[in-house]
């Protein structure tokens, strides 16, 4: 029993900041419909900037009023004036996208203005960690634990008591249940909107200063390690009660920590069952919550008085200078290849052999993001199973590039095969938080298996050799075949966006009531794309890996494969020259050459300005690529009409 | 002679609320049946229900005789089309395209395979159907248009003409000529019925105007908060005093 307790009472203590953090993820949600990644870089941020401050000398009282009393509600206000409120109209895919990006930028940010020196953490809010308040059985809980149960249940009790006994809380309620017949009463939505930021940003940024002072360093990864299980709670709260949630944080905190106490003592369990608890847990739930395949469906009564919203991407007709414009992009393409075989210096052909590797796998958020509709935060992780297996089988059989990365492209494709069956009845934010389970599964458990991602050390890739010659990474001959593998995907991808795949694609992405009245199985055809991209990524992520050598489970990590969709949403997701322009992009912005100028790391600016284009997705999400192009051909249109008109008169 | 639909004791409920109560009707191949009555009295859940769209708790539903189960696309797949209130189109797709999705949809082949060997085009069977059925609807030569620019009246004759692409054995209609004038209206009627005289296609549609019901010919069922008012020809129905007290309020 006292065991038991042993396992409990810090399971609960532990289970603050996780709580808190649910909560503040469903108020969001059900206040603005937004599924706010970003809470975990808003927690980050509040963190940081209270140990800073307590680093700086100044009182832990005085860190903690400025950070989660003045700083997070600051942001909270800010993101929902200059953001969130101005994409309302958007689809849920693009305001992910936008919290995505949002996310990178919190965590960025602070990198960008203060380097990378280690913060470490700071002493908690109230009490210590080894000075034991009470006994439970033999259990010690310590002041520090004790204060942040106080806290917590203190702050979200005053939050519940706020949403149901207030006229703010009735008012905020009511924006939850119909935003529409809220302002037919009268009310603005605008203030009530902002003030949930505000609120479920200081709830953000409480859980970050409680987090802090348990880790070793404030680091982005310990937040996202907290992040998941809140997300979880968020889910099992169904995302609409905010007591279910913050009951299901605590919850969720004390039975890992009580299966983590009785699991078994050997190292299989401890260090390959244990840490993969959380994202199972959060893939269950997203799979079996009755609520979670609806997720996107609207509960307003008055949501069919407004037509919908809808951010049509209108094809412009095929005239001449449309022609016109493709035939020189393909003549530019052409040339500058030339060019390129000739005159690169052998590094600029290994960053650009990179940067096509590169798009060969963002060719597969292509067809998730931009034929499909949907948003998968996994692709990277299917890159990493094709690097892997490849790696492995060359290792283990013997096997060369070219058999390993088919191999590699097969397992990636049965691995989101099987993804996609569960997800069969899932589509946009529950697909999200699926792949964003998956994902989160791969790089902190399965890539951490030494029989798959080999371990610190990492797995040594195959070189490809063509005809009895091995090619060098950054050699010529293995850009050539960069070029060729590309070019092969990118048929594949442009053949189902032009075919009936792609058609159908875009009736469902249109309006999937009208698609399947007419016969079409949306499942199907999300299921048929999702393979293919699978198959693709994990073909790239071999390339990926041969050119780099050795991949690690560091070369596919979450953060990576955020980064990775932001950047495509950025450039230009429906089209393969977007993700090619995209991966060159990311290749340029990773160049170790380009690491440190006089601004800095330029690598990370380049990745903070392709995150801040990302925030176009939700006006524009064909993308900067077809935005220019579109604006090319009515330019060259208007010319035309213009001279034309001058002859004839 | 099985009828070509058969609805027998549908019934569906939201939480408390009787959307649709007991309702049975059969409609015979070519034949028209209107359906009317107050906002909110059940009639889109009829023909959501029908269409596959929302399960029925109760009840069933023939086609031909055949028992209907599982998904929209099931339907569709058997001949059932259909048009909404608010209307269900594709924005950023062309004219031709709304068509050849529904004609490729309606056989629901493999194509995953096809696509990748080679680039899909239209075939010349499809450009026919296509190029005739947007004749039949008076929008020919229009293959191009995209349907974003349109306005709500030619929208609506869209979604006809991607219904009626697939040669569906029984077409339903949600008040399909509200929001269009008085002759896009009739234009509407007339294809409908020019079709199902042509093709035996059988009617189900959702009206509020009752000169497009009289229009139609064909019987009126008549839904009142879920419940079965009425059924005949349109002036015997308004000629039930129930009916009229409780749609159409007190007429002198
Ligand atoms: N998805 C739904 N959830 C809950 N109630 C619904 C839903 N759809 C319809 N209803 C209710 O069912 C009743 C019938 O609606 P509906 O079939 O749209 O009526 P009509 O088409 O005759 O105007 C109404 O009371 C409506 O509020
Ligand atoms: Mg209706």
């Amino acid at each position: 029993m006292s065991q038991l307790w042993s396992y409990v009472l810090p399971g609960f203590a532990g289970g603050c900041p996780q709580a808190l953090l649910a909560v503040a993820i469903v108020l969001t949600y059900t206040a603005t419909g937004v599924l706010n990644f970003a809470a975990s870089g808003q927690a980050y941020v509040a963190g940081l900037t209270y140990a800073l401050l307590i680093e700086g000398g100044h009182s832990i009282w005085f860190a903690a009023v400025i950070s989660v009393l003045v700083l997070s509600p600051l942001l909270g206000v800010v993101l929902d004036v200059a953001l969130f409120s101005r994409i309302r109209g958007a689809s849920q895919t693009a305001q992910v996208v936008v919290s995505l990006v949002v996310l990178l930028l919190l965590e960025q940010v602070p990198a960008l203005i203060r380097g990378d020196a280690p913060v470490y953490a700071p002493p908690p809010i109230v009490g210590n960690a080894s000075d034991v308040s009470f006994h439970a059985g033999s259990t010690g809980v310590s002041s520090e634990q004790l204060g942040a149960v106080v806290i917590t249940v203190g702050v979200v009790a005053l939050v519940a008591f706020v949403l149901k006994s207030t006229r703010l809380g009735l008012t905020m309620r009511a924006a939850v249940e119909s935003p529409r017949l809220l302002e037919l009463s009268g009310v603005k939505a605008f203030p009530i909107r902002t003030a949930s930021w505000m609120l479920s940003s200081v709830l953000s940024g409480l859980a970050g200063v409680l987090i802090a002072p348990t880790l070793v360093q404030v680091s982005t990864v310990s937040y996202w390690m907290v992040f998941v299980p809140a997300v979880c709670a968020a889910v099992l709260g169904g995302f609409r009660s905010l007591l279910g949630a913050c009951t299901a944080g605590f919850g969720l905190a004390v039975l890992v920590s009580i299966a983590a106490g009785y699991l078994p003592e050997s190292t299989f369990f401890q260090a390959v069952v244990g840490p993969g608890i959380p994202f199972v847990i959060l893939a269950v739930c997203v799979v079996a919550h009755p609520g979670m395949a609806n997720l996107l469906r609207s509960s307003d009564p008055l949501a069919t008085v407004d037509p919908p919203r809808i951010v049509a991407v209108v094809p412009p007709p095929r005239t001449a200078a449309s022609w016109g414009i493709s035939g020189l992009g393909l003549a530019v393409a052409v040339a500058g290849s030339l060019v390129v075989l000739l005159a690169l210096e052998p590094a600029d052909v290994y960053v650009l052999s990179t940067g096509i590797a590169l798009g060969i796998v963002f060719l597969s958020i292509t067809l998730v993001t931009g034929v499909s509709g949907q948003l998968s935060l996994a692709q990277a992780s299917f890159a990493g199973i094709g690097a892997f297996a490849c790696g492995q089988l060359s290792l283990h059989v013997g096997w060369g590039f070219f058999a390993g990365a088919l191999a590699g492209s097969f397992l990636a494709a049965l691995v989101s095969a099987a993804l996609g069956v569960l997800a069969r009845r899932l589509r946009g934010l529950a697909l999200v938080l699926l792949t964003f389970a998956f994902a989160l599964l791969c790089d902190q458990v399965i890539f951490q298996w030494s029989w798959v991602g080999g371990g610190f050390t990492g797995v040594q890739m195959p070189i490809p050799s063509v005809f009895g010659t091995s090619l060098q990474p950054s050699s010529r001959a293995f850009l050539v075949l960069t070029m060729a593998i590309f070019a092969l995907c990118g048929v594949t991808v442009y053949r189902l966006r032009v075919g009936s795949v792609g058609l159908f694609a875009a009736s469902l992405r249109e309006s999937e009531v009208g698609s399947r009245s007419i016969g079409v199985s949306p499942t199907r055809v999300r299921f048929e794309l999702f393979v293919v991209a699978g198959a693709i990524a994990g073909l790239g992520g071999s390339l990926l890996g041969s050119l780099q050598g050795v991949v690690s489970p560091a070369s596919f990590t979450i953060e990576t494969g955020l980064f990775w969709v932001v950047a495509v949403c950025a450039i230009g997701s429906v089209s393969t020259t977007g993700a090619l322009l995209a991966g060159v992009a990311v290749a340029i912005s990773q160049q170790p050459n380009t690491a440190t100028t006089a601004l800095g790391n330029v690598g990370l600016w380049i990745e903070v300005a392709l995150a801040f284009s990302a925030l176009s997705y939700a006006w524009r999400p064909e993308g900067m690529v077809e935005v220019l192009r579109h604006g090319a051909i009515k330019q060259i249109d208007a010319l035309h009409l213009l001279t034309s008109g001058r002859s004839r008169s | 002679m099985t009828s070509r639909l058969d609805v027998r004791g549908v019934t569906t409920s939201f939480g408390g609320v009787h959307a649709v109560s007991n309702v049975s009707f059969t409609l015979g191949a070519g034949e028209q049946l209107s359906i009317i009555g107050p906002n909110g009295s059940g009639k889109t859940t009829l023909l959501d229900g029908i269409a596959g769209r929302v399960p029925f708790d109760d009840g069933m539903v023939l086609l031909d005789g055949v028992q209907l189960s599982g998904t929209p696309e099931h339907h569709a797949r058997r001949g059932i089309a259909r048009t909404f209130q608010r209307t269900q189109i594709f924005p950023s797709l062309t004219l031709a395209d709304h068509l050849l999705v529904a004609l490729r949809a309606r056989h629901g082949s493999p194509r995953l395979w096809r696509d990748l060997l080679r680039v899909t085009t239209r075939t010349s069977g499809e450009r026919e159907a296509i190029a005739t059925c947007l004749g039949h609807v008076g929008l020919a030569g229009k293959e191009d248009v995209i349907v974003g620019t349109l306005g709500l009246g030619t929208c609506r004759m869209v979604e006809l003409a991607r219904a009626l692409v697939t040669a569906p054995s029984v077409l339903l209609l949600d008040e399909c000529s509200s929001g269009l004038d008085g002759d896009e209206a009739s234009l509407l009627v007339d294809v409908v019925l020019e079709t199902s005289a042509r093709t035996g296609m059988s009617v189900v549609a959702i009206e509020h105007d009752l000169s497009v019901v009289a229009a139609f010919g064909g019987e009126v069922l008549v839904l009142v908060n879920g419940v079965l008012l009425g059924q005949g020809h349109l002036d015997e129905v308004l000629a039930n005093p129930e009916v009229a007290s409780a749609y159409l309020g007190a007429r002198p």
